[in-house]
């Protein structure tokens, strides 16, 4: 049994949003859409104030509210325990996106990469239009569109179906750590298999008191969060009464 | 030449417009793009949604009334069976109409049948009303004949009850939305699919008498006996809310719709009230109006407070007003209901013998 699990350090992360990006063309991720996101917090008053950097993507949780909620197995889990979506079963409903307590789930309200299917040249007879560029270049509607995305899920998903991370199920399959791993400029992102107890995400888990977003809710979320960065000092006191 | 009989005409046209309407704007959702729409991967179940819920309750409720005679033996309903049945089916084919139209890839529903799930309410909600759709169809039919089996009065029924009840559980059951709290849903379902069934009966009774039935003032102490109850269930949630110490129930809101019933309400208690055809209708609109707000303002409180990275640049609680193209939609349901009824009315025969 494999289960993949990913472990973020956020005393490594320094909130560049590299993952985010490289999901995005890894995936075709749409406008307006991230599957690999972020929660940011600001707290305290100043000028004692914190700000907090959460990356978020879809948690892959064992027991996901969004596979039981979904009518046609669309959303439902594969290998490894991952949670996959299957775009031609999904029938729009957006039960997953009602049910999921992570707002990691997107839907497409409108034919994906509308900008890039245009067919107004900006000077006629002078530029391209849009949906020229892609063609020339080898892309599929975009021009910087991924095919490897193709092999288990369709490369750029249709109008009125929803959307979310597979943990680049895709490269996994041929031996490679999901691209948001990889583009992690500090390795705060570790990937591995929870059920082997000498990965590099068990030996962490180990380690560290890890933490998972809204661990009361039993879903058994896939993605630790573990350590935090705080590069505050203070003055050494044991307070006192005012 | 009677009122209905001149107003007949303008009443038929007015429908075929918001048909019409509607139409467009199936167009304009199936053909173009739901970004019309006011929805958003924060309000994601918006106006379609709500319209769909507000009739199917309407749907499952008739469809009770109308196997209550059979069932029970209850004498003063039986006139009625088959008129009841028949608004059930057309409320119903009316809330299927919004709910397609809220849908991304209905050529997908295919799946239902293929690939279904039975953990998901959804799945079991899809399946019961439209079982129910075929069962208060063939009722409908040998209403209109020998007479209904009880059998068939019963499976009609008991359907109907778990649709409604799962209706509500397809809220209940979300887990990211703790403001639909688990059980109270298929409560609320059920107990306003009871409310607002009476009260479409008693403001048809109001516009155009059903039947020829005489002015009786047992339609007003129904009235009155399910308003009661929807009060009770609707007051419970503003209580439960107002109790609730999570943060996300101080947007829950619901007690200007809850003070809608109340009013109806306060209006069906004196005796002379319940006498009155237009009081009696002024009543059932109120209740009809704050049933539709109060489940449009329980679908929605779940939403207002963005989940997760989904409040990142967003103000912290948001704020939802549906656009022309959803009350289209919602129009779409109500006009195809009401010409069917009208229709129906014409062609069909609505009454028991």
């Amino acid at each position: 049994m494999t289960t993949y699990a990913m472990v973020i350090d956020r005393q490594k992360c320094v909130g560049c949003g590299a993952c985010s990006v490289a999901c995005k063309s890894e995936n075709n991720v749409p406008d307006g859409i991230r599957w690999s996101d972020k929660i940011s917090e600001t707290s305290g008053t100043f000028p004692n104030v914190r700000f907090d950097y959460t990356p978020t993507l879809c948690n892959h949780c064992e027991d996901a509210p969004c596979v039981r909620g979904c009518p046609t197995q669309a959303m439902h889990k594969a290998e490894g325990g991952i949670t996959m979506h299957d775009p031609d079963k999904c029938i729009g409903c957006k039960a997953c996106m009602m049910n999921c307590p992570y707002g990691v789930i997107s839907y497409n309200w409108t034919d994906p990469f509308k900008d890039w299917r245009g067919k107004t040249a900006l000077i006629e007879g002078c530029t391209t239009a849009p949906d020229e560029v892609a063609p020339k270049v080898g892309g599929d509607v975009i021009p910087y569109y991924n095919p490897e995305r193709d092999a288990t899920l369709d490369g750029i998903r249709p109008r009125g179906v929803v959307e979310k991370c597979t943990f680049c199920d895709h490269r996994i399959k041929v031996g490679k750590l999901p691209r948001c791993v990889d583009a992690c400029p500090s390795d705060a992102r570790v990937f591995g298999d929870l059920d082997d107890p000498k990965s590099a995400v068990s030996m962490l888990l180990g380690k560290y008191q890890p933490t998972r977003l809204k661990e009361h809710l039993g879903t058994g979320p896939k993605i630790y969060y573990i350590r935090s960065f705080n590069p505050g000092t203070y003055i050494q006191t044991k307070g006192g009464l005012s | 030449m009677s009122t209905i009989e001149k107003i007949n005409k303008p009443w038929t046209l007015l429908l075929l417009v918001g048909v019409l309407a509607g139409l467009y704007t199936a167009f304009r959702v199936l053909f173009g793009s739901h970004d019309i729409l006011a929805a958003n991967d924060n309000i994601v179940w918006t106006l379609p949604i709500g319209s769909y819920v507000f009739f199917a309750l309407i749907s499952t409720g008739m469809g009770l009334l109308g196997s209550l005679p059979k069932l029970l033996g209850i004498e003063a309903l039986k006139p009625w069976a088959r008129r009841f049945t028949f608004m059930a089916i057309i409320t119903l084919l009316g809330a299927f109409i919004s709910i397609t139209l809220d849908l991304g890839s209905i050529g997908n529903m295919i799946y239902i049948v293929f690939s279904p799930n039975p953990s998901s309410p959804i799945w079991w909600m899809g399946m019961l009303y439209s079982v129910e759709l075929v069962l208060l169809t063939a009722k409908f039919v040998t209403e209109g004949k020998a007479g209904t089996p009880p059998l068939l009065a019963g499976a009609a029924g008991a359907v109907g009850i778990a649709a409604v009840l799962v209706l509500g559980s397809v809220f209940g059951m979300a887990e990211a939305r703790p403001t639909y709290f688990g059980a109270y849903m298929p409560i609320y379902t059920l107990s306003m699919a009871l409310v607002s069934a009476w009260a479409t009966v008693t403001l048809a009774d109001a516009i155009a008498p059903l039947g020829g039935s005489e002015p009786s003032a047992a339609v007003g102490r129904v009235l009155t006996a399910t308003l009661i109850l929807g009060v009770a269930v609707a007051i419970s949630r503003v209580l439960m809310d107002l109790a609730n110490t999570q943060a996300v129930f101080d947007h829950a809101g619901g007690i200007l719709p809850t003070f809608g019933l109340v009013v109806a309400l306060l209006i069906m208690l004196p005796g002379g009230s319940k006498a009155s055809r237009v009081i009696r209708g002024a009543a059932a609109g109120i209740t009809l109006v704050s049933v539709l707000t109060l489940t449009m303002n329980i679908i929605i409180s779940g939403q207002v407070v963005p989940v997760g990275p989904r409040a990142e640049g967003l103000p912290p609680v948001l704020s939802y007003t549906p656009n022309t193209w959803e009350v289209l939609i919602f129009v779409f349901s109500l006009s195809s209901i009401l010409l069917m009824y009208h229709l129906g009315e014409r062609y069909l025969k609505l009454d028991n013998e």
